[in-house]
């Protein structure tokens, strides 16, 4: 946004406290639509009240929101960090827009206590605060940069302040990561570790969903493998994310932006793979029925070979992937995930140390069946790909 | 603090993690890294160059870190362990064989950091090794 914009910007604010009309022609897109919506809220533009929770109810809210504080936190402190000295404040909010959590410098924690700037326990809802990070990220559930005069309440418009919402395992909102700074430059600056801590607090709530809901499932299915050292694995990659994006919050602050580019896409590249293990630990472990869907079983083996490949190096034995033939099946991917894990399991505690052992994908019996084989001799019958035409009831595994 | 340079050796197998904790320890000049990337080769690489500190990981190819804090302890090597898990029972094993300092996964710079700068702190103030 260009000085220019920024004056049409604080035109179009006048315009509306003056006649009540939404100047659409001097006002980015998104910010038009946040207005009219703190407008039929009867947002009051004139005051900022900030109402904090009694303390009975924020007690509540961070008993309710401890995964979330707990997850967002080592992500607070890196955008802090990456700002330096500047006046800024890294927040997190829960669903509603109450503030869970804030890392700031000195100054502006002096402004909360004193209650003119927002702290733990107030709402920041668009109804509450007006457009701002936090309440229009999560009125539009996307990504939002309000600058300076595009606040709609008067007393916000020195900041420039971004929100990404964050969802949890199922997807659902389940809060928001903002920060706010005094300069576009910083918040330019620092818009990257924001996205990767959005990323980074999202893939610790799926391992935390993840870790509570395979821990039956791993003690029992793993067997002498050890289902604790195997949970171990998944946090493997969450781990270097993370430090990623603590080095490229230091990178930042000292103003080294090249590399700290580098270390946050390295990070994201990271939590790719966290989600997608992650994603396979779900299937593999869930209790309930999934639709029948076309299984690709060599991505299949092909994640499950990654899944193994620590404990598989552990005990010298390597899985090897041959790929002949595209082979589908057709089933619930949870189902096959859960019988190809016990596949797996069964192979590492037999092999011998040094063993490769070959994995491949095949149709029996025309294409009614489909098969995995081990080279060890070992076979997983599964329902092939001609199956998908048939009635539900002969479909099932 | 002191201003004298600390060696530490990055012991794990995990090629992703080992940068990424060198990233973070070499942000900051009081530390030399090198790496090791399975237990046997940690254990060798730490008899020979004798670091003042080992990051060491428990799940690795041929010794795990506890077979290794195991060697060490029994060696009487001077160098001071830090072990990375979560996992509890780990964690007992490793207490056992004589290793004081921990650190939990998903691990963040700052912990890490903060704790390497107090192994530091008194691993060469105490003069229990000789830096370089």
């Amino acid at each position: 946004m260009e000085p220019n914009d920024l004056e049409r910007t604080r035109e179009a604010w006048r315009i509306y406290v003056q006649t009540g009309r939404i100047a659409r022609e001097l006002l980015r897109e998104r910010t038009q639509i946040s207005w009219v919506r703190c407008g039929s809220l009867k947002t009051d533009p004139h005051t900022l009240a900030l109402r904090k929770l009694p303390d009975a109810e924020l007690a509540t809210l961070a008993r309710r929101n401890a995964v979330l504080v707990r997850a967002a936190q080592p992500f607070l402190r890196a955008l802090s960090v990456a700002v330096g000295a500047e006046q800024h404040a890294a927040l997190l909010a829960d669903a509603e827009g109450f503030v869970l959590e804030m890392r700031s410098d000195e100054k502006t924690a002096q402004a909360a206590q004193q209650g003119t700037f927002p702290s733990v326990g107030v709402l920041m809802s668009e109804a509450a605060a007006g457009s701002n990070g936090i309440g229009t990220a999560l009125a539009d559930q996307d990504y939002i940069e309000i600058i300076g005069p595009e606040h709609f309440v008067e007393a916000l418009a020195s900041y420039t302040c971004q929100g990404v919402p964050l969802r949890g395992p199922e997807r659902k909102v389940v809060g928001v990561l903002a920060m706010t700074v005094r300069s576009m430059q910083t918040a330019e600056r620092v818009r990257e570790i924001l996205f990767s801590g959005a990323v980074g607090i999202e893939a610790e709530l799926v391992r935390h969903h993840v870790e509570s809901v395979v821990r039956a499932f791993v003690d029992s299915a793993a067997g002498p493998i050890g289902g604790d050292e195997l949970r171990q694995d998944l946090v493997q990659l969450q781990s270097a994310a993370r430090l990623r994006v603590d080095a490229a919050a230091e990178a930042t602050r000292q103003s080294r932006p090249r590399e700290a580019f580098n270390l946050l896409r390295t990070a994201d590249e990271l939590t790719r793979r966290f989600h997608r293990q992650a994603e396979l630990w779900r299937q593999v472990t869930g209790e309930q029925e999934g639709p029948l869907r076309l299984v690709d079983l060599n991505e299949s083996l092909s994640d499950l070979i990654e899944l193994f490949e620590t404990e598989a190096a552990l005990r010298d034995v390597r899985f090897v992937l041959e790929q002949k033939t595209r082979a589908l099946a057709y089933l619930d991917p949870r189902a096959a995930g859960r019988l190809l894990f016990r596949a797996f399991v069964k192979e590492l505690c037999v092999a011998p140390r040094g063993t490769a052992i070959g994995v491949e994908a095949r149709y029996a019996q025309g294409g009614t069946e489909a098969m995995v084989v081990f080279s060890t001799g070992q076979s997983v019958l599964l329902p092939g790909p001609s199956l998908e035409k048939r009635p539900l009831e002969a479909r099932s595994p | 603090m002191t201003s004298r340079i600390c060696r530490i050796l990055i012991a794990d197998d995990d090629e992703d993690l080992r940068d990424a904790l060198r990233t973070c320890v070499e942000q900051e000049r009081l530390f030399r890294v090198s790496e090791a990337e399975n237990g046997n080769q940690a254990l060798d690489r730490i008899l020979a160059d004798q670091p003042d500190i080992v990051l060491l990981d428990h799940r690795m190819p041929g010794l795990t870190g506890v077979e290794v804090a195991q060697r060490l302890c029994a060696s009487g090597a001077a160098t001071t362990i830090v072990f990375i898990t979560a996992a509890t029972t780990v964690r007992e094993l490793a207490r056992a064989a004589g290793v004081r300092w921990f650190l939990g996964k998903p691990l963040g710079c700052d912990e890490l950091m903060d704790l390497l700068r107090r192994v530091a702190a008194e691993c060469l103030t105490a003069g229990v090794r000789t830096p370089v």
